[in-house]
This record gives structure tokens, sequence and C-alpha cells, in this order.
């Protein structure tokens, strides 16, 4: 045991080395742990994939389970949702005081909120300023949908210290590389495309976010035949060409989620985009500077490792 | 980094609200005007000690708050289960239906079903020496017999072997037929109403 463990006195605030982050969806959980030493970033453990029955209590203890096995005692995470379960709204407001600018998002998001059915809750969050102007991200969710997340962590003793939309934290992982990565640094939009396999979507993000959800069964990709797999591909470029008619392209896309499982469409998609676009791997290695050089990609644990980094980033606060 | 939480529990609001601001309250009253120090001192010290019970009810509160969120989360696990259970029922109650349909068609089925094996042994013992047959139709109410025979007395033998199966033997028709050199009878019999008890192979 390492002597700065035992010498760690919790109730003077110690800040915790390790974080959690947990990718929670419908049928599956996807979990990484990271340590920090100093400003440095490591992996104490693989992270891992759980399929999780429809049963809260059930999925709770199951996921319980496979942190047991690994020896995973953190008790607070940092949890996502699926993007499909929240609401994503910009607002462009005056520089406000904060009381005031609290007041503002509430009244701009008025509609939004009675357009959903059912209690929400929502948070924000200044993603950009101009020189009068604060550019606004508010993300809604629906309360069933949290309490649900929720429920399947009790069941798994674990308390959610955050709860975020994945989006969010494919940004801030994506932002994170981008800002690593000389290539990439002077890239003013940032595009994601995340395939998975309950939704797959495209996000574009400057002092604005886009959400397009893409036609991509994960399921059915792996069984078709060579040729419909192709067809499928080529489907989901047509709505990526179509995605961009409106907007503002960028010169690299990140990639992330199952591109690692299927290799075959990163590589036909950069075939098809030729030097318009550059397709890069969304790599929590490269993003948080982890020295790891195992054969398992983590580009499929993206939405976790941003997470678990996030968790690291709140607690400055 | 984009910021947000939507954990109720957690959720802070973007501004800080200012603390309470403590200043010591500064003494420059003359010694006599003990009074004027006194009452706002005792204001101070009643007040910090307000604050320290709203603080400790605070936390009780919160404690009460946990303990109820936990409550209400079993208790909406077993309301869900509940609805499964209920659900289940359910599913269970239209298979029974199911079943049971099934069941009554089965069962009417078996009400149809006629062993026909009886009659046709009924028959073929019936028939003796002297009689051919052209034609033989059963169903499950009534059976025809056609044939030939060259004496009418084996009409007759034929007619009361039936009997013993048949209640009613209708003779539809028994007619001489051929030339004068051979001479043979047609029959034609109806029967209905066979007897079940009668016993068989």
């Amino acid at each position: 045991m390492k002597l700065s463990n035992i010498l760690k006195i919790p109730f003077l605030g110690a800040k915790e080395e390790h974080s959690l982050g947990i990718q929670l969806d419908k049928n599956f959980a996807r979990v990484a742990v990271l340590e920090k030493e100093g400003k440095e970033f490591i992996l104490p453990v693989m992270p891992f994939e759980v399929e999780l029955p429809e049963d809260t209590e059930q999925a709770g203890l199951m996921l319980r389970d496979q942190l047991d096995k690994r020896e995973i005692k953190i008790k607070k995470a940092a949890v996502s949702i699926p993007i499909g379960s929240t609401l994503y709204k910009t607002l462009k407001l005056p520089k406000l005081t904060p009381q005031e600018l609290e007041e503002a998002v509430e009244w701009n998001i008025r509609e939004d909120i009675k357009s959903l059915k059912g209690s929400t809750i929502y948070d924000y969050d200044i993603i950009g300023e101009d020189e009068n102007i604060y550019h606004i991200l508010v993300v809604i969710a629906k309360i069933d949908e949290i309490e649900e997340a929720k429920e399947v962590l009790y069941y798994a003793g674990i308390t959610p210290e955050i709860i975020d939309s994945e989006g969010i934290a494919l940004i801030n992982l994506a932002n994170l590389q981008k800002e690593k990565d000389p290539a990439l640094k002077d890239e003013t939009n940032l595009c994601i495309l995340h395939l998975d396999y309950n939704e797959s979507y495209l996000i574009f993000f400057h002092n604005n976010i886009f959400v397009q959800t893409l036609n991509f069964d994960a399921k059915k990709y792996e069984e078709v035949a060579p040729v419909e797999k192709e067809k499928i591909v080529e489907k989901l470029i047509k709505e990526i060409n179509y995605f961009f008619l409106t907007i503002s392209e960028p010169k690299s896309i990140f990639t992330s989620g199952l591109f690692v499982r299927f290799p075959e469409i990163h590589a036909y998609m950069q075939l098809k985009f030729s030097t318009r676009f550059a397709l890069v791997e969304l790599d929590p290695a490269k993003a948080l500077n982890i020295d790891y050089s195992g054969k398992v990609p983590l580009s499929l644990y993206s939405v976790p490792f941003g997470l678990a980094y996030r968790r690291f980033e709140d607690d400055k606060d | 980094m984009i910021k947000i939480n939507l954990n109720p529990e957690k959720k802070k609001t973007k501004f800080k609200k200012k603390g309470i601001s403590f200043k010591a309250p500064s003494i420059s009253l003359p010694k006599q005007n003990v009074i004027y120090i006194g009452i706002p001192l005792a204001v101070v010290i009643i007040s910090i000690g307000y604050y320290f019970d709203l603080q400790f009810q605070i936390k009780d509160l919160q404690n009460k708050k946990r303990t109820l969120l936990i409550e209400k989360t079993k208790y909406r696990m077993a309301k869900r289960q509940i609805d499964i259970l209920k659900s289940k029922i359910k599913e269970a109650e239209i298979m029974k239906d199911d079943v049971s349909i099934k069941i009554n068609i089965y069962q009417k089925l078996a009400k149809e079903k006629r062993d026909f094996g009886k009659i046709l042994y009924a028959i073929s013992v019936s028939v003796p020496d002297g009689i051919w047959l052209t034609h033989l139709s059963i169903a499950r109410n009534d059976s025809r017999l056609k044939g030939y025979t060259f004496d009418p007395q084996y009409i007759t033998i034929f007619y009361q072997n039936l009997k013993k199966y048949y209640k009613d033997i209708d003779f539809r028709s028994t007619k001489r037929a051929g030339e004068k050199s051979l001479v043979f009878y047609s029959f034609d019999f109806n029967m209905k109403n066979f007897k079940r008890a009668e016993k068989s192979p």
C-alpha cells in the first residue's frame, strides 16, 4: 500500500485520485476508471462493457457484480444518459449578471419544457462569448429518465455525482484531443461521428450544437453480406453529406464508438470523403495523454473516459 | 469544458450567493453606554445560535430527504414489480382463454369423431355367402348398402344380421332382374341408428 494512501485523511477534503465514468444506456453500460498522479492520467483498470437487463434492480446488481470482479471500490461516479434522452438548446444572451442569466435561461426554455411531457430538469453552461453576448448551452432531460438511471446506480451502490448527456462527454474529450493535436488545434468547428448499438449520431459544435441522428443498426450491419454493408455505409455518407449542406464543413471529423469494431466503415468513409474530411479516431489515450500500449482500442469507451475526466475537472471548482 | 449536471440533488446554481459577511462590531462607544453594546451583542449571539440551530435543522432535513428518496426508490421498484406481475397475470389470463378455447375445440372434435371400424366390422360379419355388394356408403348418421343376390332368402338373412347392429333398416327397394334363364335380385338398404353397445372385436 502506498504511503500516500495511508496518510490520506478523507474528512479534510482530500481529492479523490480515482474517477469513475459510466455510460449508461438502455441495455448496456460502459465503464472506465481514471487515476490521476500529479498531472498524469493512468489507466488502473481496463474499461469494460456490460450488458444490462431491463429491470433496474437486476441491471444495478449486474453492474455492481462487474465492478466487484475488477475490485473497483469507487462509490461516486460521473454518469451519462443517452443523447436521445436529452434535448440541447443553444441561446444567445447578453452578458447579464449570473442571477439574471439564470432567469433569462429559464424564460427562454419555457416553451421547450412545456413541449416535453412530464417533469423535466435542465442545466446550462456558457460555451462561448462574443463582445456583449454569451453563447449558452442548455441541456434538458426528463426527470423520469434521470430517476431510472439513478435507480440502476442505487442498486449498483454508486452515487451519481454528475449526470451528464453522453454527447457533452464526447465533446469535452474531443476538445481535449483537439487541443493536444497540432494538426487539429486550429479547427474552429468540432464534429464527432458516434456509432453505437442504440443510437448513432453526428454532433457539430461551434458556439452552437447540432445533433443529427444517423440511421445505423449495428446488429443488422453485423449480419448482412459485404455488398449490403457497403450500401449501409453509403447511406451513412449520404446522411453526413446532407447534414453539411447547411453547415460550414470542418476539416476533420472525430470518429467514436463502434468505429473500432467496424474499421472497414472508417476506411470506406475516408475513401469516399477523400481530402474533404480527415477522419480522426477520438482516442481517450491521446486526449488524456495516457501511456497505453494495449491492443484493445479505447475509442469505444470515449464517453466513460470523457465522464471520468469531467469528474476530475469538477473537483477543481 | 462544458459542465452540465442533470442530477437534481447535485445541481448547483450557476451564480454563487454571497456568503454572510460577518464583521466584528467595532467598539467605539463610551463606557457608560454599555447598553448600546450589550443589546447588539446579545442580538448577534442569538443570531449565531439561531444560525447554528437552522444548520442542524437543515442537516436533519437533508438526512430525512435522503432517507425518503431511498424509500421512494424502493417503492418505485416495488410498483414496477407489481406492474410487471400484473402484466404477467394478464398474459396468463389471455393464455388461459386461448387454452380453454383449444380445449373446447378438441372436445368438440372428439365428439364429432366417429369410429367407423365398428360399422365396417358389423357389415362385414353380416354379409352372408350369396350376397355381393355393389355400393357401400357409411356416414355418421346413416349407411347405405346396395347389392345383388341370386336368392332373396339371402337378403332376408342379410337383413336379420344387420338388424343386430342397426335399429332401423329401411328396405328402399328389392327388384327382380335378369332374364328367365338367369334371375337375380337387387336390394337397397338404408340403415340408421347404429347400436353402439354391440360388441365388435
